[in-house]
């Protein structure tokens, strides 16, 4: 519009000169404007028009700049309008095509609409030097550059898109951030900021549509994390925020993203006795884990020895380890059928056969072989035992030099050798233990003297009150028992605890009552019930080696060995020494149901059955108890006065 | 003892009526990317000062339009306070690249006082800001008249775009080309506009080209389709790029430069 003006000017001869803060009309002649000198030499005639002239362009003018604001917002509009026209003709196919990818996915369209809207709005926010570079590169530029652009990246959480199938995660540190993701933060001036590209996905997100694989322990042990595990679950959402949101600490700007909806299959691993646990006392265990699967630690040996076989074969390539030879193959299964504790089966520890095979491995290595020998696999169980058995040695040194009293030949009435288990991490192990009895007329009790002292346990002491029992029953039926006894494990300073001694201690009894000795070669294991039935018991093979291991450290004689339940037998996965010692009759181990087999092994004398009359065979070794008993009886009533009762009812003959 | 090698200059042309101080900047990259030194220049219309001091002059405001009372004393204070807000840009613009410079103020017609101050540079920077007033615009006669390269800058353009070089295998073209490679201060910034009658002219022209600049396929190349001023109009580049003409030479029927520069409608930079 100035232009106009300046055009009707120029027709009336004059000029529309612009100063750096406005405009002046001035009269111009031959090009050049009028100065004063020219100007009043002008006739006054002229002069007048030319002012008026002045004037009427002078209004024009001020009319044409009246209207600059409003047509400079009116050109504003227009540019704004032109700049969402191209931006909408640039980006407007991009969008499209997205729009097209992903037709399904109502959230991600709406989104996408918003971009649209955003963009086309501070569309000038990408306006800028293009500085040679293709736009792919200007606009990481820009998005980097620029943090009013942030707002257009896309965090992607998770990216399944090279998954052959739905996802299987494990997450081995199961917190809280790391189960259902984190909101990061950023220093600004000294205040913590953050946005919605610094969000971070947790294992729920990545295995969302999948599968989620946790150690039930470990997810117990961080703070927060089984709680906002089931509120995931429960809600059927993920909901990520922060620690200090909840429990309504810390003052920092976060977010609230909307929840993701989830759907996974969450499988918890741990002991059979943390899930008890949970479903006992966490009433919302059951119901999110409504499937139990419980693992058996071994498999039967029988049929599966060869598929046993080809794991450890795939055990050892896996490991990158030596091939092993048909013996190394077989002494794993040896070993494993030891750790299962039962010759009849085999363990599923596999990290424990893995840890014999690489130890195998490094032992054929260091003999330069390309196999794994059978001895090879030996060497690494000697040399876990030696690293593992420094306590054991130092039990076995002391028996040997009779600092602890354990004999391994000769004879004692009362006295009879126990073994007893002991566990020290992996490691286990058998050591002999003497026990012994004394008897004398009393009020019918057997003194637990370990459980007098608090170092016997409670089923230890169970098993001492069923001898009382058995003893009274069997040998003194319808007599008052008015015996006095007292059983203790000499030289035992620590607890004992279980009832594999209960054998033992009857045997320790039998012998003080009847007057019996015992063979001191012999060691006894086992429990008794008060049938007087053998019952089977745990670590038969370490028992049995670590009296074995006494008895070679001071020479074997062929009259040594260890009575077992007859129901361990199948337990019996001994070592190599152990079953040759035994194979030449060097050693020995017996295996019995009932207490009379073990007496007559111990002492060499008949346990004598009960007769038709009720009385045990004469000369026998019950016999001798059953009369001991009837004298003590006697014994009693003599003390109290009052006249004896029949000891039964057809007479009796004491032997 | 070293020959020493003329300084370059570049020459920033200011009005005071309408001083457009963002080419400053503009002119101070240049310079750096030429080691020039920077030179500007701020000329003042004397009509300026005559039609103020007629009897009863008015001013009226921009943008407000409100009249008050003029002379020439007021405009005299007025271009000494553009002249020294002149003086302060430049230094801005100058302070961070280490340029040499210096500030003129010359009173006189505009496009003679260019022309005249262009005799001492290498490259004249100018700003179009549209019709001027009364006389003869200064720009059209500054590139027509001014020896050295001239650079018209329209409003809002950045040197830092992409370089469009106009060829046609001439050696005003190729000469144009070596200075339009030292400005765009690299190879990526650069491209070319081959003015060529036919398809195999033009690649000759462009393998003519690349080879000048040492660089084998990675200068990009776009034909006008034949020649002459239709042509180049119509393949000229548009928004942020800068095209870089020969102003003497071998046009191809170009037509007058005062006519190209305004058809052109966007920077554009005659090169001598």
């Amino acid at each position: 519009m100035v232009h106009a003006v300046q055009d009707k000017a120029r027709e009336r001869k004059l000029a529309v000169v612009r100063t750096p803060v406005g405009f002046v009309v001035a009269p111009v002649r031959e090009g050049e404007v009028l100065d004063t000198d020219q100007f009043q030499k002008l006739p006054e005639e002229e002069q007048r028009h030319i002012q008026v002239d002045i004037a009427a362009v002078q209004e024009e003018l001020q009319a044409a700049l009246r209207n600059v604001p409003q047509l400079d917002r009116e050109h504003r509009q227009r540019v704004k309008d032109l700049n969402r026209e191209v931006a909408l003709y640039a980006v407007g196919h991009l969008l499209e095509d997205l729009r097209r990818r992903y037709a399904d996915l109502p959230q991600v369209l709406a989104h996408l609409d918003a971009v649209r809207a955003d963009v086309l709005e501070n569309v000038h926010d990408f306006l800028g030097s293009s500085d040679g570079e293709d736009t792919a590169s200007q606009m990481r530029k820009l998005l980097s550059e620029s943090p009013t652009l942030r707002r257009y990246r896309v965090n992607v959480m998770v990216d399944n898109g090279g998954a052959g199938g739905a996802p299987v995660v494990e997450e081995d540190l199961p917190t809280f951030a790391n189960l259902v993701g984190r909101i990061e933060h950023h220093v600004h001036l000294g205040a913590l900021l953050t946005d919605f590209t610094l969000l971070r996905p947790g294992a729920l997100h990545r295995a969302n549509g999948g599968y989620l694989l946790l150690d039930a322990r470990r997810l117990l042990l961080q703070p927060f994390a089984w709680e906002q595990l089931k509120r995931a679950l429960s809600r059927g959402q993920i909901r990520l925020e922060a620690p200090e949101q909840i429990f309504g600490l810390g003052a920092g700007a976060t977010l609230e993203p909307e929840p993701i909806p989830l759907d996974v299959k969450v499988v918890l691993t741990g002991e059979p006795l943390l899930y008890y646990l949970l479903a006992t006392h966490e009433p919302e265990f059951i119901e999110h884990f409504k499937v139990a699967a419980e693992l058996e630690d071994d498999l039967p040996r029988d049929g599966h020895e060869l598929e046993y076989a080809r794991l450890v074969a795939t055990l050892a390539r896996q490991a990158g380890l030596k091939a092993l030879s048909r013996g190394a193959v077989a002494r794993v299964i040896e070993r494993a059928a030891r750790l299962a504790g039962d010759a009849e089966r085999l363990t599923t520890r596999v990290e424990l056969v893995k840890d014999l095979l690489r130890e195998a491995d490094h032992a054929a290595r260091a003999a330069h072989r390309d196999l794994v020998l059978r001895e090879d696999v030996q060497a690494a169980l000697d040399a876990q035992a030696r690293r593992e058995g420094r306590l054991r040695e130092k039990l076995l040194e002391q028996i040997v030099r009779g600092t602890v009293l354990i004999d391994t030949s000769g004879t004692q009435a009362g006295q009879v050798n126990a073994l007893s288990f002991h566990q020290l991490g992996r490691f286990t192990f058998g050591r002999p233990s003497r026990v012994t009895a004394r008897v004398r007329l009393g009020r019918g009790e057997v003194v637990d003297i370990e459980r007098e002292v608090e170092l016997g346990g409670p089923i230890h002491s169970k098993g001492v009150l069923i001898l009382a029992s058995l003893l009274a029953a069997r040998y003194s039926p319808d007599r008052p028992f008015t015996l006095s006894a007292s059983l203790v494990f000499e030289q035992s300073y620590g607890g004992v605890e279980g009832d594999s001694a209960s054998v033992a201690e009857l045997y320790a009894l039998l012998s003080a009552l009847s007057g019996a000795a015992i063979r001191q070669g012999i060691a006894v294991t086992g429990s008794v019930n008060q049938l007087g039935q053998v019952q089977a018991i745990g670590g038969a093979n370490e028992k049995i080696e670590g009296f074995f291991d006494v008895c070679a450290e001071r020479g074997l004689t062929g009259e040594q060995g260890v009575i077992i339940p007859a129901a361990n037998a199948k337990d019996l996965m001994l070592r190599p020494d152990v079953v040759e010692a035994c194979g030449r009759g060097a050693f020995h181990v017996w295996a019995i149901d009932e207490v009379d087999a073990g007496l007559e092994i111990l002492t060499g004398v008949t346990a004598g059955e009960r007769g038709a009359d009720g009385r045990f065979a004469p000369g026998s070794l019950n016999a001798r108890v059953a009369a001991r008993l009837e004298d003590l009886a006697e014994a009693a009533r003599s003390y109290a006065g009052s006249p004896a009762p029949p000891a039964y009812r057809t007479g009796a003959a004491r032997s | 003892m070293t020959p020493s090698t003329p300084e370059r200059r570049v020459l920033v042309a200011l009005e005071a009526g309408r001083p457009g101080l963002d080419a400053l900047a503009a002119a101070a990259t240049l310079a750096a990317r030429l080691g020039a030194h920077l030179e500007a220049l701020l000329v003042e219309d004397p009509d300026l000062l005559r039609a103020a001091s007629l009897p009863a002059a008015f001013q009226l405001a921009a943008p407000s339009g409100a009249p008050r009372p003029v002379d020439r004393d007021a405009i005299e204070a007025e271009l000494r306070a553009v002249a020294a807000r002149a003086r302060e840009a430049l230094a801005a613009a100058v302070r961070p690249l280490g340029l040499s410079s210096s500030f003129a103020v010359a009173r006189g017609e505009p496009w003679r006082e260019v022309v005249e101050a262009a005799r001492r540079a290498d490259l004249v920077v100018l700003v179009d800001r549209g019709p001027a007033g009364r006389g003869p615009a200064v720009l059209p006669r500054v590139a027509a008249l001014a020896r050295s390269s001239v650079l018209v800058l329209r409003r809002g353009a950045a040197v830092g775009a992409r370089l469009v070089v106009a060829h046609d295998g001439s050696p005003a073209s190729d000469r144009a080309l070596d200075l339009a490679a030292v400005l765009a201060g690299t190879a990526a910034r650069l491209a070319l506009l081959v003015l060529a009658a036919s398809p195999e002219e033009a690649r000759r022209i462009t393998r003519s080209a690349r080879l000048r600049l040492g660089r084998a396929e990675d200068i990009p190349s776009t034909w006008t389709g034949g020649l002459g001023r239709e042509r180049l109009l119509r393949a000229a580049p548009r928004h942020g790029t800068l095209l870089v003409l020969a102003a003497e030479g071998s046009r191809r029927d170009l037509g007058t430069l005062e006519d190209l520069v305004r058809e052109i409608g966007d920077s554009i930079l005659l090169a001598r």
